[in-house]
């Protein structure tokens, strides 16, 4: 998988809602190229190339972040705070994916730059549609930044 | 002071001159006899006619002097001696001992105001403590608050024994600067001294008059203080200055001894010899002079010409020539004699029609009480025509009804004793009862045997009546004050009043209880002592200053006496008295520490719900998910190979996690209205229900609906919740109504009180009124799951809504024949106004 270009970067605690999240990217298509991290920690390490990632390079960023909010560890504001104010990584999409539908959750979302903020319907049938709509949108209908280009900066 | 000259009666003393003058009539004839009997020792016989006859003038001048100067005595010694009076029935009242005593200068001022205003001669009143410092005056006079007094002639003079008191003379600061003086008693609680009371008596009434009696030609009464300056006199302009110079005078200063004497010196201010009368009189403990005055010039006027007239006759007589002449000469000498004794008769009539004229009864009888001679002013006080009482006894003056004192009165008369200033009730002709104070005194006859009576009385009803007002005043003042102190020490705000220099003149029990202080130990301390800091002491002064003399709801912190702070809410005032004058502050303190407990409670609460509701957004939803989700990957994986009814039991699944999802939605939706301030804006309800209708175009298409949509208003609302109003009823309007063929829904305003109200109607399934009450309560449902799906929650949410913008949500219905809900916002029935202040927080 590492040597593959990841495409999806899931970041999600629960093992339930990893499954159904697959099972809706799998029906699509969408699952090859997908990775999940279990919390913040490892969501920033992932994104920042850095402890187990190490490996990893800048160059390659996900196409986009699919981040729940309530993670252990590191919340998910927190990780799209750093995301968002680092020149590295600013530019990726983050799209939220999350329970809740507070409105200071979305508030504080939009302040620190997040690209979209879904709700997880409770309806399957909708959360399929939903995920496979997001899984199109940012792979193949939005124009990602030139390669390269972020790292440069 | 003499008493034999003071007791002498006014009756006594003009019996007495009248002797005199007879006496002297029978002197001239003696002479005359001599000149015409015997001519040959003429010389002898002329000195000897000369002796006598300049002796009886002398004695006439002096015997009218000592009438006028008594009557004057008696007068004047009456006018203080009720002033005296009055001032000690004044300290006497319990009210006012009371008031001293507690040292409540509202209520003492009362009493000094109802003194001063009830006497015209009276200017000003006050009261000092034992140590002679005022603290309480009427009319006020900021200055004189707090001064000591104790320099002062009066004050010298009443606590030397503690009596009442009359001072020297003095004139007063303000204009036009009249000539009083200070009648001080004592205000005493059993033996003990709590203080004094003074106030100055204008002399201008004694010297109007003194003006009206008349001695001799050119003489005229003055009155001399204790000090020997001059207390009233008709001739010099009082206002100007005090006059001290008879005080190096001799025969003034043994008057001031308590001499009665006649003497003949230079006045300093007539700038002429004078012949005087000295008549001392007792003025509480002091001694004044009455001065009866004529120029010595014109009083013995009629002894110089005789002296002229007998040298010319001596010569012609010792040339032995015309006997005749000398005869016809001092015949003549005789009829002028007798002329000037006619003119002292009429003089001596003059003082008897002041006698007459005064407003006082005065009255002579005999020892058997038989009324013998009454002045008019008798008359008219008794209401008896003139002459009518003469003969009549003195018991038809007493009131049937009261113990008859007059035996003992005329015992005491007997005994040659009088009576003094003795108050009592007299009865007037017709049947009227009058206050009286009566001063008798016996009548001698020229052997010294008491031969009757004199009384006089003047009629003090007056007086009573405004001593009875005062002490009906000082009962209901005092009712008052009870009433106010039960009402003070009742509440368990802390209730602090304070004087205009900002010291504690009262605190409550709720402020003992409150501050830890008590109040012996703060009275009389700065109040700034139970402020959090002097900077916030000084701004409630501020405030109050600011806002018309009063301040409410100022939250602050009181130091309580460990100096622990508790937060109270303050109302206060600035106090003012009748004049306008400010006279202190009074604050009602509201301890706000229960509040701000619950306060804090509720925070507490609040961030407990917050959480709550965060988490159950978050996690209530998320297993439903997975139920949901994990329940249709099966159905989907293994759908054909399932028979039906586990495909069912799959779906019952599925449709219980989608159920629990719309309430958790639901319900976070409801909690959340309470937390959120409404966002209000003028909005077009007609085009919001348009809105509404088009987003329910799913649930309605198919359906029959005769909508009625009315002339819905503008009003200022928040536009998002009152969606969810409207989405709410006409949702339930079409879901209540999907068993009609043909459904009615009826969306329109009316108006009900003078509000507006807006209502949604439709002929339904209806529901029955007794369950009326059920309606808006959270997940109260009045249907079968299966009949009509719902949660429970949306009436609820509608109903938090409205009252939340200030309006009430009522239903009507009839079960299977329809329903109306109807609800207010708080908005007039002309609906459109801008006039709509926001209400958050009432739901």
């Amino acid at each position: 998988m590492t040597t593959q270009e990841i495409e999806i970067l899931l970041v999600e605690d629960n093992l339930a809602d990893v499954e159904l999240a697959l099972h809706a990217l799998r029906q699509n298509n969408l699952a090859n190229r997908i990775h999940v991290v279990r919390d913040g920690e490892e969501a920033l390490d992932f994104l920042f190339c850095r402890g187990t990632y190490k490996n990893r390079s800048f160059s390659q960023p996900p196409r986009f972040v699919l981040l729940d909010l309530k993670l252990p560890k590191v919340d998910g504001l927190e990780v799209l705070g750093q995301l968002k104010s680092d020149a590295r990584t600013k530019a990726i999409p983050v799209v939220i994916l999350t329970s809740s539908k507070e409105e200071k959750d979305l508030i504080n979302g939009y302040q620190l730059g997040v690209n979209s903020y879904i709700q997880k319907p409770v309806d399957f049938a909708q959360f399929r549609e939903t995920v496979k709509h997001l899984g199109l949108y940012w792979l193949v209908v939005n124009e990602p930044p030139p390669d390269g280009a972020l790292s440069a900066k | 002071m003499d008493n034999a000259v003071k007791r002498m009666s006014l009756h006594d003393r003009l019996e007495g001159a009248r002797g005199l003058a007879n006496r002297v009539r029978g002197g001239t004839l003696t002479w005359g006899l001599l000149v015409f009997g015997a001519l040959l020792p003429i010389g002898l016989l002329s000195l000897y006619a000369y002796r006598i006859t300049s002796q009886s003038v002398r004695d006439l001048v002096q015997a009218n002097n000592v009438s006028a100067g008594t009557i004057a005595a008696e007068l004047v010694g009456h006018d203080l001696e009720q002033n005296i009076n009055l001032a000690r029935a004044i300290a006497a009242l319990p009210g006012m001992i009371e008031a001293v005593e507690s040292r409540d200068e509202e209520a003492v001022r009362a009493h000094l105001r109802a003194v001063v205003e009830s006497y015209q001669l009276l200017d000003r009143a006050f009261v000092t403590d034992p140590t002679g410092v005022l603290w309480s005056d009427y009319p006020r006079a900021p200055e004189s608050l707090g001064k000591n007094f104790s320099q002062r002639d009066w004050y010298r003079g009443l606590s030397r024994a503690w009596k009442p008191y009359v001072s020297e003379v003095y004139q007063r600061h303000a204009e036009p600067k009249p000539l009083v003086v200070a009648i001080a008693v004592p205000i005493r609680k059993e033996q003990r001294v709590l203080g004094a009371l003074a106030y100055q008596y204008r002399l201008g009434g004694i010297t109007e008059w003194l003006k009206r009696i008349k001695v001799g030609g050119g003489g005229y009464v003055f009155l001399i203080d204790h000090t020997g300056t001059v207390a009233a006199h008709p001739k010099l302009d009082l206002q100007a200055r005090q006059y001290k110079e008879f005080r190096e005078l001799g025969p003034i200063q043994q008057g001031l001894e308590g001499q009665p004497r006649s003497a003949e010196y230079f006045d300093p201010l007539a700038r002429r010899t004078m012949v005087a009368s000295l008549i001392p009189m007792a003025v509480a403990e002091q001694r004044w002079v009455v001065v009866a005055q004529q120029p010595s010039d014109e009083a013995y006027a009629p002894i110089y010409y005789l002296r002229l007239q007998l040298s010319l006759a001596g010569s012609i007589l010792a040339l032995a020539a015309l006997a005749v002449v000398g005869l016809g000469r001092s015949s003549e000498r005789n009829r002028r004699l007798n002329r000037q004794l006619e003119e002292q008769n009429q003089r001596l009539q003059q003082l008897a029609s002041i006698v007459e004229s005064s407003d006082d009864a005065i009255i002579g009888k005999t020892l058997d009480g038989t009324i013998r001679s009454c002045n008019a002013g008798a008359e008219r006080m008794y209401g008896y025509a003139p002459g009518e009482v003469l003969g009549r006894p003195t018991s038809v003056l007493i009131p049937p009804n009261s113990p008859n004192e007059l035996p003992r009165l005329l015992e005491k008369i007997k005994r040659g004793e009088g009576l003094e200033h003795y108050e009592t009730v007299r009865l007037r002709k017709d049947g009227q009862e009058i206050h009286v104070s009566l001063t008798i005194s016996p009548i001698r006859d020229a052997a010294g045997n008491i031969t009757g009576a004199s009384s006089i009385a003047r009629d003090i009803t007056e007086r009573k009546r405004a001593e009875a007002a005062l002490w009906k005043t000082n009962q209901e003042l005092q009712e008052m004050r009870h009433y106010l102190a039960r009402l003070i020490e009742s509440s368990t705000d802390a209730i602090i009043s304070t004087d205009k220099e900002g010291n504690v003149v009262l605190f409550n029990k709720g402020a003992e209880a409150m501050l830890g202080y008590r109040r012996e130990e703060i009275l009389g301390q700065r109040v700034t002592i139970v402020y959090e800091s002097e900077e916030r002491a000084k701004d409630v002064m501020r405030q109050m200053r600011q806002h018309r003399g009063a301040v409410a709801g100022y939250e602050t912190a009181l130091r309580t006496k460990d100096s622990a702070l508790i937060p109270v809410l303050i109302s206060a005032s600035i106090l003012f008295d009748v004049a306008g004058q400010e006279t202190g502050t009074v604050g009602f303190s509201k301890d706000l520490r229960e509040r701000k407990r619950a306060e804090e409670e509720l925070k507490v609460l609040n961030a407990e719900l917050e959480a709550f509701t965060y988490s159950v957004s978050h996690d209530l939803r998320a297993p439903l998910r997975h139920i949901d989700g994990f329940s249709k990957i099966v159905a989907e994986e293994l759908g054909p190979g399932l028979d039906p009814t586990a495909r069912r039991y799959l779906e019952r699944v599925q449709e219980g996690a989608r159920h629990m999802g719309t309430l958790v939605d639901n319900l976070l939706n409801l909690s959340r209205l309470g937390r959120q301030p409404l966002t209000k804006h003028m909005t077009n309800l007609k085009s919001l229900v348009q809105e509404v209708l088009a987003a329910l175009k799913p649930e309605t298409d198919g359906r029959e609906i005769g909508w009625q949509i009315g002339q819905l208003p503008t009003v200022e609302c928040d536009p998002a919740l009152m969606r969810q109003v409207f989405a709410n009823l006409v949702s339930n309007a079409v879901k209540f109504t999907r068993s009609r063929q043909r459904a009615v829904i009826q969306i329109d305003q009316m108006a009900m009180d003078g509000q507006l109200v807006i209502f949604v109607r439709d002929n339904g399934v209806g529901f029955s009124m007794k369950y009326a009450d059920k309606l808006f309560g959270v997940f109260q449902r009045l249907h079968r799951q299966e009949e009509f799906e719902g949660t429970g929650v949306g009436l609820a949410t509608v109903q938090r809504i409205v009252r939340k913008h200030g309006g009430r949500m009522w239903a009507e219905a009839e079960l299977d024949k329809g329903a109306t809900f109807y609800f207010t916002l708080g908005v007039p029935e002309k609906g459109e106004t801008k006039n709509i202040t926001a209400q958050g927080g009432t739901a």
